[in-house]
């Protein structure tokens, strides 16, 4: 094994084990991550819910289980959006991992074809050629006439070196390594895009329907709008905020539902178009 | 180990038991590890063939 080979071989274990630890670690960010925006988004709906019920003079902690039955609905509809992130990230991050094996099997091969260049070079054949290369060489520069100069250029040109096949077979699987680099490091800008993706679409959905008034700040019609609704809503804190936010409920149920098909379309997409560029670079290197 | 449990540098890292940045000051570390790899493996590639 040569100096060259021998440092393919550990930078492959190396990989190995790099790949397999980002893989895990990768998932996890995306999954930690959704999951903190999902969570200050139930904190958002929690706080809106002690405010309202601050507001219509109830006692917060008499409504312990209408309050754990609106967070729950919210964070199921949360965790559908939760799932196709989380989804679309493993899916990316697996597709990266089977072309990150193909890449490693391309250096395997390489490394090969490397331990095999001295046998190649050593071998009869290959030496006889050279030699004969040479002499023919020499020759056309002692050469004086055209049409003898021409015949031996001939017989050079016509000379088949054995290790060209060799050359060639290297060549072409350190194409392939390069653009298996490329696709894996744009699978890999991907993979990293989800989770910021999943966070700003969650972000996005809106969980608190009106602000209450700043008595400070607003008119007098509106300070006798909110006295007046004060005294006479006092009791109204189901009718109007919790049957209006569970109301809220089905409205986002939609917009997610909508959401999550465009992810889960978006996920197919990226997958088959990154799988057709691996066909594709696999299937330049098998054509002849 | 689980799901949430990844060895690195001699020990296993729980994932479930840090924070975020944490877990993604991880996850830069070995990612600009795996960078550093490749770009050896680039050059063993480059100058075995000289």
């Amino acid at each position: 094994m040569s100096v060259y080979t021998n440092g393919l071989s550990n930078k492959i274990k190396d990989l190995v084990e790099e790949n397999s630890t980002l893989l895990h670690l990768g998932f996890g960010v995306c999954n930690r991550k959704l999951q903190n925006a999902i969570n200050s988004k139930v904190e958002e709906v929690e706080k809106d819910f002690v405010s309202k019920a601050n507001f219509y003079k109830k006692n917060v902690n008499e409504l312990t289980n209408e309050k754990a039955q609106l967070l729950k609905q919210y964070e199921d509809e949360f965790s559908k959006v939760y799932d196709v992130y989380s989804n679309k990230c493993f899916q990316l991050l697996v597709l990266k991992e089977q072309i990150e094996l193909n890449r490693l099997s391309t250096i395997g091969n390489i490394i090969t074809l490397l331990e095999l260049k001295d046998k190649v070079e050593e071998s009869q054949q290959y030496i006889e050629y050279i030699n004969k290369r040479k002499e023919l060489e020499q020759k056309l520069d002692t050469i004086e006439v055209k049409a003898d100069y021409d015949k031996t250029y001939e017989v050079l040109n016509a000379l088949e070196d054995p290790k060209l096949q060799y050359d060639d077979q290297l060549a072409r699987y350190i194409e392939k390594y390069g653009n298996l680099c490329g696709l894996i490091d744009r699978i890999q800008e991907a993979a990293d895009a989800v989770p910021n993706e999943g966070v700003e679409a969650i972000a996005s959905i809106s969980v608190v329907e009106t602000a209450i008034t700043d008595e400070s700040k607003a008119g007098i019609v509106s300070k006798i709008k909110a006295f007046l609704s004060n005294i006479f809503k006092k009791g109204d804190f189901e009718k109007e905020y919790l049957a209006k936010a569970t109301e809220k409920v089905g409205v986002m149920d939609a917009e997610i539902t909508k959401m999550a098909d465009t992810v889960k379309e978006e996920t197919i997409n990226v997958v088959s178009i990154v799988l057709e560029h691996k066909d594709k670079i696999n299937a330049a290197f098998t054509a002849e | 180990m689980d799901n949430n449990q990844v060895f690195y540098d001699g020990r296993i890292i729980d994932m479930a038991n840090i924070s975020i940045e944490e877990l993604e000051g991880y996850y830069n570390k070995i990612k600009a590890e795996k960078n550093e790899t490749i770009a050896k493996v680039n050059e063993l590639i480059k100058n075995s063939i000289v």
